[in-house]
């Protein structure tokens, strides 16, 4: 008590972000309950009362789905399809950015990459459908000018997922390589010094300094990657997919909105989201207990 | 200070005044879910809409507040609203989907709605009222045939050829189209949501003769109601769909995201089948690039009957949220809206302010109207409520709308070359059906998916038996059992 009192300072600084979680993300999850309830939403607070108990009701319902491994098995292709190509492609943009030694060239770089994070994904997608539309679409266009045929991309299982996965860290790696960027900033440029007296060149200074040094932030954000391993990017599969291409692009999210949100099922929709925290939950445990025994920073 | 004194003495009138319309039950919010905004979804000027909300106060004598849609489905958005702490007071739903949220109007038509009663036509009232001789909601249209098949004259001039009366003709005008320019092709209603049923409108009714509000026929077998894979003639017609793909007939993004704003422009739309409006409306605002360009309606016949089907009036509304605090003021707004001795409110909703925004030509019914363009106004019609056939009430005086208001007054309700379907006299709960049917979703799901495979060749026609049997698997007796029950109780009643 003693201590708390010694620095209240700090605890009135945390004070604001403690409220915040506790209004924002912790009173919500009371909200939880309505997974196992028949709620209607326009019954407002009474009807989360008085609506009948339903018990797993709503998760049987998911897990019966003719489409519950399609949509499962979509989620994590999808999902770890961008951990591959997504999360590595910051780390490699911030090494490259780091080795630019003309600063107004290095600012360039860095603007013009985060510009995209910028752009909403409804705007992204009618630049994507743009691009890639039969009739007209730029890039469908020039190929068909110069092969003769017509690729409907969007409608094609075997490119959906590509356009996917090359939107997604386009639109990424510029605003992810931040906290790479700032990691690298705080190395000692003594161990530079040394490495170049030692004949070291720029890829071995990358190699053996840069990379050990920002690998408890790579670990961290790993984590949290594998803590978001069910959210395979929501709004953006929605913007862009259609019944062409549900076989490989439809997620648990989609599925929820058809199902739950479109059709007025919120205790549907519910369930599934709980069903995903409670999987995900597991994920991110594992993975921080395995950094943790790889002698790596966890979470906790 | 003088200037300090005045900005002061107007924010305690303007308070005074705003305190003063609450306490008489005079605001009111509207979502304006009703198509007005669809292609103007960003709203109006700020400035202007303030202006326009004074105006229409001073002439309703209430207070509307419009949220304007800005998420890419408005259906989303409204549940989203409806769920919120601030529900809107006035929107745009089926009632029987909505049932459970919404107000019984019957008392409230009585006090204030005798205008808009003798305005909108007797038979869209019969949809409006449930078993219990509730009045559920305004009704938004009247029968009408709005999936119409449109081909271009100019192209029909070159060919040789008159308007094609057959599918066999149709598809005969296609190819000579492509002889002409091998950039043309057929537009059909894009994929939407999960609504599977509706690029199947046009087509599947000419080759089944059965389509209806839940794209359902009556089985003479049984007596049953089934889901259109189930009906006769549907190979045929997955047939007709995968042939005219291979020919390269179809945009091939009508299968997957198809931007008709867009694709129209291109001017190589040689057939469009699917909602007039983007005929009526689209069109004339892109012709101007396409010389020549022209669209007839083409009435097509299929071996099973027309390919247009008569869309019921349904339950398609303008409801009122049962919270509504105001819901008086909400009737005498849409009295004034949709009123039968004047288009004053009705026009000034759409257009903005009289001597302004717009002026009459000739008044009556139907009155002539003078528009400004939009982008000039910087209002968008934020207060407008369509309502058909009311709005064929006003017939603007601009080549750009003409085509769509005149249409609205003769096409749209041209009924003697449409299919009549089972249930035009009839209103599915829909929310019931799915109650009825735990895997709804995932049976249309399979349906929309799986014509898709069938329209584009990604899955073979002759696996046709293997995927009704999929459809069984997944629960279709269910569908077939509540759509069944529920046509019954109808004839019952």
């Amino acid at each position: 008590m003693q201590k708390i009192w010694k620095y209240r300072f700090y605890y009135y600084l945390a004070l604001p972000g403690l409220i915040y979680f506790i209004i924002f993300h912790y009173v919500p999850m009371a909200g939880a309950l309505i997974a196992f309830k028949d709620i209607s939403p326009f019954d407002g607070l009474q009807g989360f009362f008085d609506a009948p108990w339903v018990g797993l009701k709503h998760f049987e319902r998911f897990t019966s789905s003719v489409y519950f491994y399609d949509v499962i098995e979509n989620t994590l292709i999808i999902s770890g399809l961008k951990i591959l190509f997504g999360f590595p492609a910051p780390i490699i943009f911030a090494l490259l950015l780091n080795e630019v030694l003309r600063m107004s060239l290095k600012r360039v770089m860095q603007t013009i990459s985060y510009l995209p994070h910028f752009i909403s994904w409804v705007v992204t997608a009618g630049m994507i459908t743009a691009l890639l539309a039969t009739s007209g679409g730029l890039i469908t266009e020039t190929i068909n000018d110069f092969t003769g045929s017509s690729i409907n991309f969007l409608g094609n299982k075997d490119y959906f997922v590509g356009i996917l996965v090359t939107s997604h860290v386009w639109k990424t790696i510029g605003w992810s390589s931040i906290i790479y960027l700032a990691a690298m900033s705080s190395i000692d440029p003594a161990l530079y010094e040394s490495a170049r007296i030692d004949g070291a060149n720029r890829l071995q200074m990358a190699w053996h300094i840069t990379l050990p040094s920002i690998m408890f932030v790579i670990v961290i954000m790993f984590l949290l990657e594998i803590g978001n391993l069910l959210e395979a990017g929501f709004e953006q599969i929605l913007l862009l997919y259609s019944p062409s291409v549900y076989k490989v692009a439809d997620i648990i999210d989609t599925f929820v909105y058809r199902e739950g949100l479109l059709a007025l099922k919120y205790s549907f929709a519910a369930a599934v989201g709980l069903f995903k925290a409670v999987i995900a939950f597991f994920l991110l445990y594992t993975a921080n207990r395995l950094a943790n025994r790889l002698g790596q920073t966890g979470l906790w | 200070m003088l200037n300090l004194i005045k900005i002061i003495s107007i924010s305690f009138m303007l308070a005074f005044s705003a305190t003063a319309l609450k306490a008489d039950g005079h605001d009111f919010t509207i979502f304006n879910n009703s198509g007005m905004l669809t292609f103007d979804g960003g709203g109006s000027d700020p400035d202007v809409l303030a202006k326009v909300t004074a105006h229409v106060t001073k002439l309703s004598g209430v207070t509307p507040k419009v949220i304007v849609p800005n998420m890419q489905d408005f259906t989303e958005q409204l549940n989203l609203l409806l769920a919120g702490s601030n529900p809107p007071d006035l929107f745009f739903a089926n009632w029987d989907v909505y049932k459970s949220t919404l107000m019984p109007l019957n008392d409230l038509l009585a006090e204030h709605g005798d205008a808009l009663l003798r305005s909108i036509p007797e038979t869209s009232w019969k949809y409006m009222t449930d078993a219990d001789g509730n009045i559920m909601g305004i009704p938004r249209t009247a029968a009408t045939s709005p999936y119409i098949t449109w081909v271009r004259q100019d192209i029909l001039d070159q060919a040789g050829l008159d308007v094609p009366k057959t599918v066999e003709e149709l598809t005969a005008y296609m190819a000579a189209a492509q002889k002409i320019n091998p950039d043309f092709k057929a537009g059909t209603r894009a994929w939407s949501g999960n609504k599977w049923e509706e690029p199947a409108m046009g087509f599947a009714a000419a080759f089944t003769g059965a389509m209806s509000g839940n794209a359902a026929f009556i089985d003479p077998s049984d007596g049953r109601v089934k889901p259109v894979p189930l009906a006769h003639g549907i190979k045929d017609y997955l047939h007709f769909m995968n042939d005219w793909h291979n020919k390269g007939y179809w945009y091939p993004d009508n299968w997957s995201k198809f931007d008709e704003s867009e694709v129209f422009r291109t001017c190589n739309v040689a057939m469009w089948s699917g909602w007039y409006s983007r005929v009526t409306i689209l069109v004339p605002k892109v012709e101007s690039n396409c010389p020549g360009m022209k669209y007839v309606r083409a009435p097509i016949m299929g071996p099973q009957g027309w390919m247009a089907t008569t869309r019921a009036s349904g339950t398609q509304a303008y409801v009122i949220n049962k919270k509504a605090k105001n819901p008086e003021a909400i009737m005498k707004y849409l009295n004034w809206m949709w009123n039968d001795q004047s288009i004053d409110g009705y026009a000034t909703g759409v257009n903005g302010i009289e001597g302004e925004h717009w002026s009459y030509e000739t008044k009556g019914f139907p009155a002539v109207v003078n528009t400004k363009d939009k982008n000039d106004t910087k209002y968008v019609g934020d207060f407008g409520l369509p309502n058909f056939p009311y709005e064929g009430n006003m017939q603007p005086n601009d080549s750009l709308w003409a085509t769509h208001f005149n249409y609205l007054g003769s096409g749209l309700t041209k009924l003697d070359d449409s299919h009549q379907p089972i249930d035009l006299y009839m209103a599915w709960d829909k929310g019931r059906i799915a109650d009825e049917t735990p895997t709804l979703g995932d049976i249309h799901r399979m349906i929309a998916e799986n014509f898709t495979a069938f329209y584009i060749g990604e899955r073979s026609i002759d696996e046709y038996d293997e995927f009704l049997a999929e459809l069984d698997d997944a629960g279709m007796q269910d569908w077939i059992n509540a759509m069944t029950a529920q046509m019954q109780e109808s004839w019952n009643n």
